[in-house]
């Protein structure tokens, strides 16, 4: 009986060992498969890069508008977009709303209708687009 | 720059390694080894704590992060060179590659490569960690590290967890302040050094109470487990975490060990610092005193006080962050408790995802029914490690804390536990494998050898 004994710790040894090559060759598998696709935070920090670069270095806070601000838009705020750009703009606090004089509006690739609202919230403002949906706002 | 960003964490644990030192003063080999592994949590830990001041004192953070480095390498240099004689001792006696012969060190590095390999291929796909990487933790050192006098604004954070303490995040920063850049590694080795004292610590602790084979085998398990590696490399506070109670929580076996008074000092240090690292580590320190009190009372009176002088700096910090920095937790809002302790369904809802997730967790097989089924062929060691029922109590109280947060929840709870349960299992894990291989038979002892309660040498 001593004899087995001795026996269980090397199998439970080979049992974790033999486990856990296979989870690394599973893990191995995908990504292989992965490796050429951009994770998306890092899409993310490319998208926002020029938009850092045309803001005003002394600007901490700026605003943020997406197509659910839009009055008559279907669509629901995106908390993960949300994130993904205070992430990607930290140390700037983004803070929903127009209340700003700079403002992020990422309205995506939907057909939002969204200067009408610009024009008649804000009045005098300026408008810059930097491709996938992301624009940069600044309210005179 | 993963290199560069290790030899700016190493300043901070050559200053853990030496307060660990100052504190415990032991110098033998054992002690010194488990002195080694606390090196890293206790130095990022008190770094970050000193940080924080600091930054808080409206100092730059940059000034700080020199002063640091400049006092760490002079003090190295000055340790080191005064000790000379007996680091070579250490390390001649240390004779690594007789090692090689006893079968469990090459299992167990085998452990450790498959822990690597998966660390480094989930971290090659997610370079910025998870979700709540960059939701709460790196957002957050972003903010301290590039936010000059508008640091603070990471509190008005509309999403994620901006009353979360900030060691993680005030480490990061100070790392990336002695880079000179942010840069992604940073995190990413910070994470890898903490999950690498973990494995050292459970290794440490057990070759302490239990040798060498059972230390290797304990490691070996742990580092097996996928989700280790997938918490490590996520750049959450979990792993970080788990290291913490394992370390606190451990040093209750060396005290039982050595009987040294001055380890519930560490012990104490340890645990505050879990709760500057998550939320979660409050509840730990609260259970982890109720652990000491009861050594007291039984043992010996003055580990309380010793075990209290320990928590009280960070303690300090904490108080001080929660009451003037960070705004209330989402836990706090208003919402009526009683209420939701009256319902019954909630209690089965956590118990019934509790045991599920309790029970799925492992590399595939159960983790849980494993080790119930080895420590069923095994049995009890004849000499089991003393304390060991007190590591227990800690674990089941953690355990307690964890289903009344839940219970009190004012989030939805499916929701609540389907992002959390796995992650609070977790933290419990390396400590639930030390305190079972504390007590079982170690694979010494099942070959008949007469090796008692010393280590093989």
């Amino acid at each position: 009986m001593k004899f087995h004994k001795s026996y269980v710790p090397l199998s439970l040894a080979f049992l974790s060992l033999t486990l856990g090559i296979f989870h690394v060759w599973k893990s191995w598998e995908v990504w292989k498969e992965m490796r050429n696709t951009q994770d998306p935070t890092s899409s993310m920090e490319e998208r926002i890069s020029p938009v850092l670069d045309n803001l005003p270095q002394n600007v901490m806070m700026v605003g943020y508008v997406d197509a659910s601000s839009v009055p008559g838009s279907e669509t629901e705020f995106d908390q993960e977009e949300f994130d993904f750009l205070q992430y990607s703009m930290a140390p700037i606090l983004l803070q929903e709303g127009l209340e700003h004089p700079w403002i992020i509006g990422n309205f995506g690739d939907e057909d939002v209708l969204f200067e009408p609202w610009l024009d008649e919230t804000l009045g005098e403002y300026e408008i810059q687009h930097f491709g996938y949906g992301i624009y940069l706002i600044h309210d005179r | 720059l993963i290199v560069l960003s290790f030899l700016a964490l190493l300043p901070r644990i050559c200053l853990g390694f030496f307060l660990a030192h100052f504190i415990w003063r032991s110098a033998e080999g054992r002690h010194l080894l488990v002195k080694s592994f606390l090196a890293a949590p206790l130095g990022i830990g008190i770094s970050s704590l000193a940080g924080f001041l600091w930054l808080w004192a409206g100092l730059p953070l940059m000034a700080y992060a020199f002063v640091e480095t400049g006092i760490a390498i002079i003090l190295t240099a000055c340790l080191g060179w005064l000790n000379h004689k007996a680091i070579l001792e250490f390390c001649k006696k240390m004779d690594l590659f007789s090692h090689w012969r006893n079968i469990w060190f090459p299992a167990a590095m085998a452990g450790l490569l498959v822990f690597a390999a998966e660390f480094f291929m989930s971290a090659w796909q997610n370079p910025h960690g998870r979700v709540d990487a960059w939701v709460n933790w790196n957002v957050a050192a972003r903010f301290i590290y590039a936010g000059g006098d508008a640091w603070t604004n990471t509190f008005l954070r509309i999403h994620g967890l901006p009353d979360y303490p900030l060691l993680l995040a005030m480490s990061n920063s100070i790392t990336w302040s002695l880079l000179g850049r942010e840069s992604i590694r940073g995190p990413l080795v910070l994470c890898l050094a903490l999950a690498f004292s973990t494995f050292g610590l459970l290794f440490s602790y057990l070759n302490l109470v239990k040798g060498r084979s059972q230390a290797w085998l304990g490691l070996l398990i742990l580092a097996t487990q996928p989700i280790v590696a997938y918490h490590a490399m996520n750049q959450l506070a979990d792993s970080p975490l788990a290291a913490y109670f394992l370390a606190s929580g451990g040093l209750i076996l060396v005290y039982f060990s050595c009987e040294d008074r001055q380890v519930a000092i560490l012990s104490g240090l340890l645990a505050g610092l879990s709760a500057w690292t998550k939320n979660e580590g409050l509840g730990f320190m609260i259970v982890s005193g109720i652990a000491w009190g009861l050594i007291a009372v039984l043992y010996n009176k003055s580990v309380f006080r010793s075990y209290m002088t320990g928590l009280a700096v960070p303690l300090l910090v904490v108080i001080l962050f929660k009451t003037f920095l960070a705004p209330q937790s989402g836990l706090f809002t208003e919402h009526n408790p009683v209420a939701l302790l009256q319902d019954v369904e909630r209690y089965w809802l956590i118990l019934g995802t509790g045991m599920i997730t309790l029970l799925r967790f492992g590399n595939g097989v159960s983790l849980l029914a494993v080790l119930g089924i080895y420590a069923l062929l095994v049995g009890r060691s004849r000499q089991p490690a003393k304390g060991i029922w007190l590591v227990m109590t800690c674990l089941v109280l953690q355990v307690v804390t964890y289903f009344f947060i839940y219970l009190t929840t004012p989030y939805d709870l499916t929701w609540h536990l389907s992002r959390s349960a796995d992650r609070l299992i977790y933290h419990l894990v390396p400590l639930g494998i030390l305190c079972l291989f504390s007590w079982l038979s170690t694979p010494d002892e099942l070959k008949g050898f007469e090796q008692g309660h010393a280590p093989h040498h």
